[in-house]
């Protein structure tokens, strides 16, 4: 239990390391490191239950200031000509408190601005779509446009009656891709919602969705959007080869579902 | 009223322009924005949005005219939080933690920077701040580090110019300029 509530006022060691240096008064480029050590192993040791993973980031700064201290009390090598002077093994250390100060300094400064900011209030957005100069907002857009149009189908078919005997049904692609093709054929263009019929099973939409997914692949059809959240209009393609010939109809439709 | 081809607007008519646009726009808009829309020169623009200024600024007002991540801002003054708060029935956001804000801090002026790099200046972990942050939208990642593992690289948004009211970017480098002065001459005694 003490371990969690002490834990809750140090952000981490070197928070714990502030605290001790502040509360001993330690010059912080002169640490006397066993005095520092002691006083973080005590704190370490206090805690009575160890939640592993918090107690880890504690414990690794523990074995820092252990490896530091003994390099102290080790007799430095002699020095030959080729080693350099060896650095003070606490430089590191006092290197990185200081630059962890520096951003603790910081967050209080965003501390302060946030309190201030939560004193001023603008209008909430509404739902309104900004004007974006020029550009067609569903450029490489249509595709993803007519899958979600595909799961709005299916969720509204969904709320259908769930109780029901299910009978398999017999719909091949192909059916459904001379459909499509009547469709448009019919009338020119036809629109995306159309090809569905309401009451269409679940099985029909997902037929009727591959056959309009390989003709736009084959490049029979056109689908366009004028507009964000448009109507969907698939229209045929005005190239010159117009009729599908059997075997492209084959083709298009040998992955029966 | 003719209002866009005509650029010889009374200066009455620009303030006017100007505050509707700000009003309506919840986001902060830029002069060169609204000098856009409004099809007169930015220096018009700037001049018409300190006429608002001043105004505003007039004890009584409520309302203020804030430059905020690089644009303009109407919004209320601080001294009417206490009777806000009571009109609304839904507390604002809970601030962020001290945890939240040390990585924010370092994330802002160390941007693009790594989890683990964040990591070894905090001496702690971050995972669990990092996406608090990201779902804030106070930052986002910026890419990838070309080292091994291509780690995420993480960045501070216009949102968090905003979530702290910061001018701009350079008002937010000057804090860090600011600390660093201070550490100067704590070094220096």
């Amino acid at each position: 239990m003490a371990y969690q509530v002490k834990l809750a006022v140090f952000e981490g060691p070197f928070d714990l390391l502030f605290h001790l240096i502040e509360k001993e008064e330690i010059d912080i480029y002169d640490i006397p490191i066993a005095k520092l050590t002691s006083g973080y192993l005590e704190y370490l040791e206090s805690l009575k239950e160890l939640d592993v993973e918090k107690a880890s980031e504690f414990l690794i700064m523990a074995s820092t200031l252990i490896d530091i201290k003994t390099r102290m009390l080790l007799p430095a090598p002699p020095l030959n000509e080729i080693d350099e002077p060896e650095e003070d093994p606490r430089e590191e250390l006092v290197r990185r408190l200081l630059l962890y100060k520096e951003f603790k300094k910081i967050a209080e400064v965003l501390k302060n601005k946030e309190e201030a900011e939560n004193k001023i209030y603008t209008r909430m957005a509404e739902e309104m779509t900004i004007k974006v100069d020029g550009v067609s907002l569903l450029d490489g857009l249509s595709l993803a446009k007519l899958y979600k149009t595909f799961l709005e189908l299916m969720e509204s078919s969904e709320e259908e009656d769930e109780t029901q005997e299910l009978q398999r049904e017999k719909v091949s692609v192909r059916e459904r891709i001379s459909a499509i093709l009547h469709a448009i054929e019919e009338h020119s263009q036809v629109e995306f919602t159309h090809l569905f019929p309401r009451t269409a099973s679940r099985h029909l939409i997902i037929v009727t969705f591959i056959g309009l997914l390989e003709l736009i692949k084959v490049g029979y059809v056109r689908v366009s959007q004028d507009a964000l959240f448009d109507k969907i209009i698939i229209s045929r393609r005005i190239e010159e080869n117009t009729e599908l010939s059997d075997e492209e109809m084959d083709w298009l439709s040998d992955e029966d579902v | 009223m003719k209002m866009s081809n005509e650029k010889n607007w009374s200066e009455a008519e620009v303030v006017g322009a100007l505050e509707a646009l700000i009003f309506a726009s919840t986001e902060p808009i830029s002069s060169c924005k609204l000098a856009q829309i409004l099809e007169i020169h930015e220096e018009v623009v700037k001049k018409g949005l300190c006429h608002i200024k001043e105004k505003y600024d007039e004890d009584v007002r409520g309302l203020q005219l804030r430059k905020l991540a690089g644009g303009y801002q109407i919004s209320t003054k601080p001294q009417y939080a206490p009777y806000i708060e009571k009109l609304f029935i839904t507390p604002r956001v809970s601030s962020l933690s001290s945890a939240a804000l040390e990585t924010l801090a370092i994330i802002a002026f160390k941007e693009p920077i790594t989890k683990a790099e964040i990591e070894e200046i905090r001496g702690v972990k971050v995972d669990s701040v990092l996406s608090t942050l990201t779902e804030r939208g106070l930052i986002e990642d910026v890419g990838r580090k070309d080292t091994i593992g291509r780690p995420l690289l993480y960045g501070t948004t216009p949102e968090f110019l905003k979530y702290f009211g910061f001018k701009n970017s350079q008002e937010l480098s000057q804090i860090y300029q600011l600390s660093k002065g201070e550490k100067r001459e704590e070094q220096g005694e």
